[in-house]
């Protein structure tokens, strides 16, 4: 047996998921059904005003009349939309950060998750400890638990809250952006989330204003039977920027739980929005049963003249990823940038890729989508750049790389490019290839071990997306992809 | 939805109403026509024909075409001219003796009309017809296997290697107007045989007409074929062609194709790679001027381990052109070793002009090498700055550029016979394109 096929077996061998765990908690859900009175329900239980009801129940009835989508390049059995809770919560729901419930602390703990402010100053009182801080909005199923440092955001004007109180205490805000960007009826699953999100996190970024620490929200699915869908809300207004980190696990469960989420993001003049995931849902076993259906529409408006939004994304976890984080460059000299690192294995499939709509003179477009498939894995990339009349002097470049490890796996690449004006640059380049004997030969002939080797091989594929990660988040990521690939090998 | 299904009844009609053959033949059409009426035409929800504006062509009912079409000498003069070949001359779909010239025959060769090998229950035209191209998948190709009647059958025996090739002719001519023609080329080559095959398609018809034609090709081991496929329609025409070819082991074949002409122009072709060692190239050049839509679908199979392909296909786009390059490679799992390379690259010269780009990868198997790459976009300010700076007009600079990025392709033509036409046709749609003299 040759070594690469040795490790190529290892890798495709059992997997550990180390977030697997459930958190014991007295729950309130609702029975699996969707109709208006589940709608309804979710609503009222929020205390959201008349308006925000109706604007659920007209998605609600979008949705009921869409036929579900099966463009998408993934294998899996029909949903039934009626086994699905579409609403879980932990019984006490706590006021301030300080009556939260501590076993949820003790599992964000367990996850790595700051959940306490004082915690972080500590780690600046503590010699040589100095860790960025982060700010958290942490969302269990289909609420929101808390969020630090809210406070200190607010000295500056940020608004950083989940979406149910800035519904609540911002509505002039969430009734101006919200489904300007993903509209009700976008698509079926954008649908779904219109009329039963449950929560998420909304950003507000005054004029003039640089967010002093990272936001992030982290999102955890426990309670089965359920699926979670949370809404996130940025806007960015001019000049503002902002950097956001969203990271999600869920425990190990033999069914497939869904995850339909929306992302909207608006960038007004000179604005920056930087938006990072580490995705990693539970992938299911390793015979593919359970894990995540991950079927998530973000997208980004650079409404201002030049915007810039960055998507940049690590897709190591759920059964099935169906994600196509999007930028519309409407702006003149706005820039869209979409990096992502995506790896399948066990019998993971992802069909994801990027939208970049150029409206926009000089409007620019990056797109560098690296992608690892294993084991079964199986994952296409899909991108569109589209070019308008408008869109003088449009400028794209897309690399798309996969590396596959092992002779079951698959890679695809499906690019669209429609061009309409003749001063647009679109350039599309493909790669697929594998780990030579040759590379693996080189590393171990100068003392690297064959583990080793195979990290750095891949760590060298993804370095391009890795470098443009957050610095913590790029370490976490590189953590993460050993993790994923390297547990079995060697 | 009403429209369609009256629109299927009158094809059906169509059908019901035509002369009937016997055995084998008839049961592939009846098949075909079952087909068609279970499919119907293509809609915008399709994936493969989502840019593909098909209603005017779908309201309008197109009847195969009556006999006794008469061409001008201008149509013939622009017939593709090879000394020593032999050539088939098709009007309105049905052979011409008149045209055509098989004295040229050579041992091992066997030429003839696709009616004769019905008649005489032709070995080749039963292995092939309607069985190499599948009705299932392609509602136009069912459409000709249910009323072609007539066409090219072009047999290669094995060891044969043919040093003039095989012309065939597809003419239309006025009376070819709001009907529709359905020309079929079945082409075998043997064993160790190689051959090579110039299709030329073009009319006179004033009137719009639905030109579908069929190509069935099929290689056998070591075998090699050589297709110059020039699409140059009357420009009311709808043309909508489809050719699909087996290359197994050791074979090798190789498109060029042009598509020049007709208000729109599709052309799918399949090629499988069924065999270690198969190779397949494909080259294309497609033009789109006025209100033009130029489309061509490839889709490259490689089914086993060792097989190469490559493809380049280049599209120049005027004003409100529009453009579809829809490019799939699948490497199957058990294809290692597979080597495939596609690449696509647009000229837009107005801002109107629309140009789509698909280059797609699908692939199974782990052992390969494939890469696609594709561009959309206007000449390079560098180089029109470097023949500016040389004392070079704008205008002529840009002609010039714009002839060199599309004369790369017309530059390995592989009939030349028909380089000069395809060159004027690329000279009429460049702007500016007056001010070249076509050189020599």
């Amino acid at each position: 047996m040759s070594a690469s096929s040795k490790t190529i077996e290892e890798i495709t061998g059992k997997r550990g998921y180390e977030y697997g765990f459930i958190t014991d908690i007295e729950q309130e859900s609702l029975p699996p059904g969707l109709s208006e009175e589940t709608v309804r329900f979710i609503s009222a239980k929020k205390d959201e005003p008349e308006w925000m009801l109706e604007w659920r129940l007209e998605a609600l009835r979008g949705w009921l009349e869409m036929p579900h989508p099966n463009w998408a390049h993934v294998h899996y059995k029909p949903i039934d939309f009626q086994a699905i809770s579409y609403y879980a919560a932990p019984k006490n729901q706590p006021k301030s950060l300080d009556e939260v419930d501590p076993k949820l602390l003790e599992m964000y703990e367990k996850l790595g998750i700051p959940m306490h402010e004082r915690e972080m100053l500590a780690g600046v009182e503590g010699a040589g400890e100095q860790r960025p801080e982060v700010a958290v909005d942490a969302v269990f199923d289909s609420v929101s638990v808390g969020t630090t440092y809210k406070a200190k955001l607010a000295e500056q004007g940020i608004i950083f809250c989940s979406m149910s109180e800035a519904v609540q205490d911002h509505p002039e805000l969430v009734r101006k952006y919200l489904g300007t960007v993903v509209p009700r009826k976008d698509n079926f699953f954008a649908a779904l989330n219109s009329a039963v999100f449950s929560d998420g996190s909304f950003v507000y970024i005054p004029k003039g204003v640089r967010c002093p620490m990272e936001l992030s929200t982290y999102f955890r699915m426990n309670a089965g039977h359920t699926g979670q869908f949370e809404r996130t809300l940025i806007i960015a207004e001019e000049g503002a920027s902002v950097s956001y980190l969203e990271g999600c696990t869920a425990p190990m469960r033999d069914e497939n739980q869904l995850h339909a989420a929306v992302v909207e993001l608006v960038a007004l003049d000179d604005a920056d929005i930087k938006y990072s995931t580490v995705q990693n849902w539970y992938p299911g076993d390793e015979n593919g049963v359970g894990g995540i259906f991950n079927f998530v529409t973000k997208r980004g408006l650079c409404a201002g003249k030049r915007s810039r939004i960055a998507w940049t994304q690590v897709e190591t976890g759920s059964a099935i990823t169906w994600k196509y984080p999007s930028c519309v460059l409407k702006g003149d000299d706005s820039v869209g940038e979409f990096y992502s690192v995506a790896v399948t294995r066990g019998y993971q499939q992802a069909d994801t890729g990027t939208k970049m709509i150029h409206m926009g003179k000089n409007t620019r477009s990056t797109i560098i989508a690296k992608g690892i498939s294993a084991g079964h894995g199986e994952q296409s990339y899909r991108g569109l750049v589209r070019v308008l009349p408008t869109a003088k002097d449009a400028r794209n470049y897309s690399q798309c790389d996969s590396m596959l490890i092992g002779d079951k796996c698959a890679a695809h690449t499906f690019p669209y490019i429609d061009a309409q004006h003749p001063g647009a640059q679109i350039e599309h380049e493909a790669t697929t290839s594998r780990i030579s004997e040759d590379q693996l030969f080189y590393c171990k002939q100068r003392g690297i071990g064959e583990e080793e080797a195979v990290s750095l091989i891949v760590n060298g594929f993804c370095r391009d997306v890795f470098k443009k990660l957050p610095m913590e988040f790029a370490v976490e990521a590189q953590k993460l992809l050993e993790v994923t690939l390297e547990d079995s090998v060697g | 939805m009403e429209a369609v299904s009256e629109q299927k009844s009158v094809y059906l009609q169509a059908f019901e109403a035509a002369d009937r053959l016997d055995g084998w033949p008839e049961e592939r059409r009846q098949q075909a026509i079952q087909a068609f009426e279970s499919q119907g035409f293509p809609t915008r929800r399709m994936e493969a024909w989502k840019h593909a504006k098909l209603t005017a062509l779908t309201q309008q009912t197109f009847k195969p075409v009556p006999e006794g079409g008469e061409l001008s000498a201008a149509t013939v003069e622009r017939f593709a001219d090879v000394a020593g070949a032999v050539r088939l001359v098709f009007v309105d779909g049905r052979f011409s003796p008149r045209y055509s010239d098989l004295d040229a025959a050579v041992p091992g060769l066997k030429v003839q009309s696709l009616a004769a090998a019905f008649r005489e229950d032709d070995g080749l035209a039963h292995e092939q017809f309607g069985r190499v191209m599948d009705a299932e998948s392609h509602a136009f190709a069912a459409l000709n296997t249910a009323f072609a009647v007539d066409g090219a059958v072009v047999d290669v025996a094995p060891n044969t290697v043919l040093d003039a090739p095989v012309v065939v002719i597809f003419a239309n001519s006025r009376k070819a107007s709001g009907h529709a023609v359905y020309p079929r080329v079945l082409l075998r080559a043997g064993s160790n045989a190689e051959v090579r095959l110039v299709q030329q398609y073009l009319g006179e018809n004033e009137d719009a007409a639905l030109i579908a034609p069929v190509s069935e090709v099929l290689l056998h081991d070591n075998a090699s074929v050589r297709i110059q496929h020039f699409q140059d329609e009357s420009l009311p025409s709808w043309h909508l062609g489809a050719m699909r070819v087996r290359v197994p082991r050791d074979a090798r074949f190789a498109l060029h194709t042009v598509t020049a002409g007709a208000r729109f122009g599709r052309t799918d072709v399949q090629v499988d790679l069924e065999g270690p060692g198969a190779d397949v190239s494909m080259n294309g050049l497609y033009l789109s001027d006025g209100e033009r839509y130029a489309d061509y679908h490839t889709v490259v199979r490689h089914v086993t381990d060792h097989s190469h392909s490559q493809q380049l296909f280049k599209g120049v786009l005027t004003g409100r052109g529009e453009s579809v390059f829809d490019g799939m490679i699948h490497v199957a799992r058990d294809a290692q070793q597979t080597d495939s390379e596609q690449q696509n690259n647009n000229l837009l010269l107005s801002p109107l002009a629309l140009a789509h780009s698909n280059p797609r990868l699908e692939i199974y198997a782990d052992d390969v090498k494939c890469a696609h790459g594709s561009t959309v976009g206007e000449l390079d300010a560098d180089a029109l700055f470097y023949l500016r700076s040389r004392g070079i007009a704008r205008d002529d600079a840009q002609a010039l550029l714009t002839f060199a990025f599309a004369n790369d392709v017309l530059g390995s033509m592989i009939e030349p016979a028909l380089a000069p036409q395809a060159r004027d046709r690329l000279l009429s749609v460049l702007p500016g394109g007056n001010l070249l003299e076509a050189p020599e």
